[in-house]
């Protein structure tokens, strides 16, 4: 009985260790000054910010930081607000061609993102939304996901609660605003974090629309920066700017933990 | 001032046709029950009144103003629904303020109003709670109440004790026709339950699928069912039907049964002239047996059946019974001491026969 529990706790501290190492590694190789980072192992070897110092000197970090958080968040506040209304339409009301429409959402979802690459960035150029951040936003105010997680989620909810609140006096938005989404909250919450990493982790988009570095977002501004020849191929100051890519979703993972895991179950996609 | 009135409404959804062309008037401060099985159409019905479906058809007035196309917040009615419907996130102060707060009354008024109402249904203790944290007897109240709190003209309330066990249904009964006879407003209360109709409604709509088979009070529709429907819906056990036809004979007419076992005298009465040669179904309470012959004098007929079950309620009991080959139910006085399986004979005066035509249904003399 205990020796196999024993052995499985050692199993399991073997894979979590195999895990964090690399994030310790990195926070680590960051601190330390870049003569010393290739003998790091586990213990410090002099601690200095200067990789971070020598980051901020040569992109526009903590613009970009800015602008992933901007568009991130209106993005996620579209989805949410979007979502809902298109998720309400296809579960509560009745009309022609309700479950086609629904069919076609459904669709778009299973489609490659690659496919529509092309047509999309075509649109962005002749609607002169490139190098703006409309390109990144207002493309992602509505998702075929939000909309499914939504509609399922209203379904559950009786009828009659609707009806109460119409004879009550309430407009279409206010049903949904405020009778329907107090009560899918565990659906806001999915559909938030989901949306948001999404458009936070997002470089293939932004690469293709923006060129102007001082509308980059961080993923975009990164990998452009540890691949392109400006970090001069410094290790420290590469981790550093990967460091502070993570960090956000890092500090969100731990406020929101529980809603993480959740979520990423409810919804059986990985962010 | 608010009856309502139904001029030839008709409901599809699709090709089922949920309600057909109802035609009856509720009068102002009348208390309307519908009832009917379920799936008849009695909550399309009601939601057509609320304004929560459309109208495929006709005309519906409110007060006598036309409100087809009136939205449900502008017909100045209330509806409380079977499964209470409240709003689960707001505490039930919020649950009863909400629709106050929509209308843009000033706070004051808001509170004023909502004690008020809380007061009438004795939910003061519950106005801080969720509705998750309360019992169905506490619920359907506070669903009253948010009904109540803005005084509206007409009530609707579809199914509102199903979800309650017995005793409490016994008493949300009276107290909602207690309610009625306090705010002196119009009531359209939908039902399947039987002796809630009857126990409720000054008058009766019954419905069976789609189609009001009979409006009248209580009372009417008890004594002089219109239909074979409404015959066998009133009343409990049912009314028990005998197929036959009813036939002249030398003494006037008689009602035979179909195995040309038994022969009834009828009335002697024009009205059976035009359904001589028919097929009828004769219909008889429960209640109308008796163990022993009527002393009243009026002509009676006598049935020898053989009792195969009882059913004792300590008031009074239940004896399901053979006549031939045909099951009766018989109501007997507690006292009788039967041990079934036994022979004994049934009297039921003439008068108390009911007879429905087979083909339409259609009660007839
Ligand atoms: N939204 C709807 N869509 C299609 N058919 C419906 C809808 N609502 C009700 N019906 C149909 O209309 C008929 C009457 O339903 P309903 O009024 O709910 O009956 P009741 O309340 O008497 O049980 C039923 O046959 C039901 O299937
Ligand atoms: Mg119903």
């Amino acid at each position: 009985m205990k020796a196999p529990k024993l052995f499985f706790y050692i199993l399991l501290a073997g894979a979590s260790l195999s895990f964090l190492y690399p994030f310790y590694w990195m926070l680590l190789a960051t601190l330390t000054p870049e003569a010393q980072i290739g003998a790091l192992g586990f213990l410090p070897a002099g601690l200095t910010m200067d990789n971070y110092q020598l980051l901020a000197d040569k992109i526009p970090i903590g613009r970009a930081l800015l602008n992933s958080f901007i568009v991130a968040a209106l993005s996620t506040t579209g989805v949410l607000v979007f979502g809902a209304m298109t998720g309400y339409v296809l579960a509560k009301m009745r009309f022609a061609g309700r479950n086609l429409l629904f069919f076609i959402i459904i669709f778009t979802m299973s489609m490659p993102f690659q496919l529509t690459l092309i047509p999309n960035y075509i649109l962005m150029v002749e609607l002169r939304w490139t190098d703006t951040l409309a390109a990144l936003v207002i493309p992602a105010l509505n998702s075929a996901f939000a909309i499914l997680l939504f509609r399922q989620a209203f379904q559950s909810i009786p009828d009659d609660l609707i009806h109460a609140a119409r004879v009550d006096g309430c407009s279409e938005l206010r049903i949904i605003f405020q009778i329907l989404l107090p009560n899918v909250i565990p659906a806001v919450i999915t559909a938030g974090i989901i949306t948001f990493m999404n458009s936070w982790n997002d470089v293939l988009w932004p690469l293709i629309v923006i060129r102007n570095e001082q509308l980059m977002t961080m993923p975009q501004l990164v990998a452009l920066f540890a691949v392109g020849g400006r970090s001069e191929a410094q290790l420290g100051v590469k981790l550093a700017a990967a460091v502070l890519l993570a960090l956000p979703i890092i500090v969100a993972y731990a406020v929101f933990q529980r809603h993480f895991i959740q979520s990423m179950a409810s919804s059986g996609l990985k962010g | 001032m608010a009856s309502i009135r139904f001029e030839q409404v008709s409901k599809r959804y699709g090709k089922v046709t949920a309600v057909a062309q109802a035609d009856f008037e509720v009068k102002d401060k009348e208390f309307m029950v519908l009832v009917g099985p379920s799936g008849c159409g009695k909550s399309t019905l009601l939601r057509m009144i609320a304004g929560l479906e459309d109208i495929s058809e006709g005309g519906l007035f409110i007060g006598g103003e036309r409100v087809n196309d009136l939205p449900p917040k502008d017909r100045d009615i209330a509806i409380v629904f079977q499964n209470y419907a409240l709003y689960p996130h707001m505490t039930v102060y919020d649950n009863l303020a909400f629709g106050l707060k929509i209308r843009g009354l000033k706070k004051e008024a808001i509170r004023e109003k909502v004690l008020e109402a809380a007061r009438i249904l004795e939910i003061e203790a519950l106005l801080d709670r969720k509705p998750k944290a309360m019992s169905g007897g506490q619920l359907q109240r506070v669903a009253i109440g948010r009904a109540i709190v803005r005084s509206p003209k007409v009530f609707l309330f579809d199914e509102p004790l199903s979800n309650l066990d017995a005793k409490l249904r016994g008493q949300m009964r009276l107290e909602i026709a207690r309610l009625h006879k306090k705010l002196q407003t119009t009531v359209v209360y939908v039902t399947h339950d039987q002796v809630e109709a009857m126990t409720l409604g000054d008058r009766i709509a019954v419905m069976q699928q789609g189609i009001i088979q009979q409006i009248d009070t209580p009372q009417n529709l008890y004594r002089r069912p219109a239909n074979r429907f409404v015959a066998g819906f009133i009343g409990s056990p049912p009314m028990n039907f005998i197929p036959g036809a009813i036939n002249q004979s030398s003494q006037g007419f008689v009602f035979e049964d179909d195995s040309l076992t038994y022969a009834f005298p009828l009335p002697a009465s024009a009205a059976w002239e035009p359904h001589t040669g028919r097929r009828v179904e004769m219909g008889l309470r429960p209640e109308h047996f008796s163990a022993r012959p009527p002393q009243d004098g009026l002509p009676y007929a006598s049935f020898e059946v053989e009792v195969q079950h009882i059913e004792r309620l300590g008031h009074e009991s239940f004896a399901f019974a053979q006549w031939g080959k045909y099951a009766l139910a018989a109501r007997l006085s507690a006292d009788e001491d039967l041990e079934p399986p036994c022979r004994i004979t049934l009297w039921a005066s003439l008068d108390k026969m009911h007879f429905f035509d087979l083909e339409s249904g259609r009660a007839v003399g």
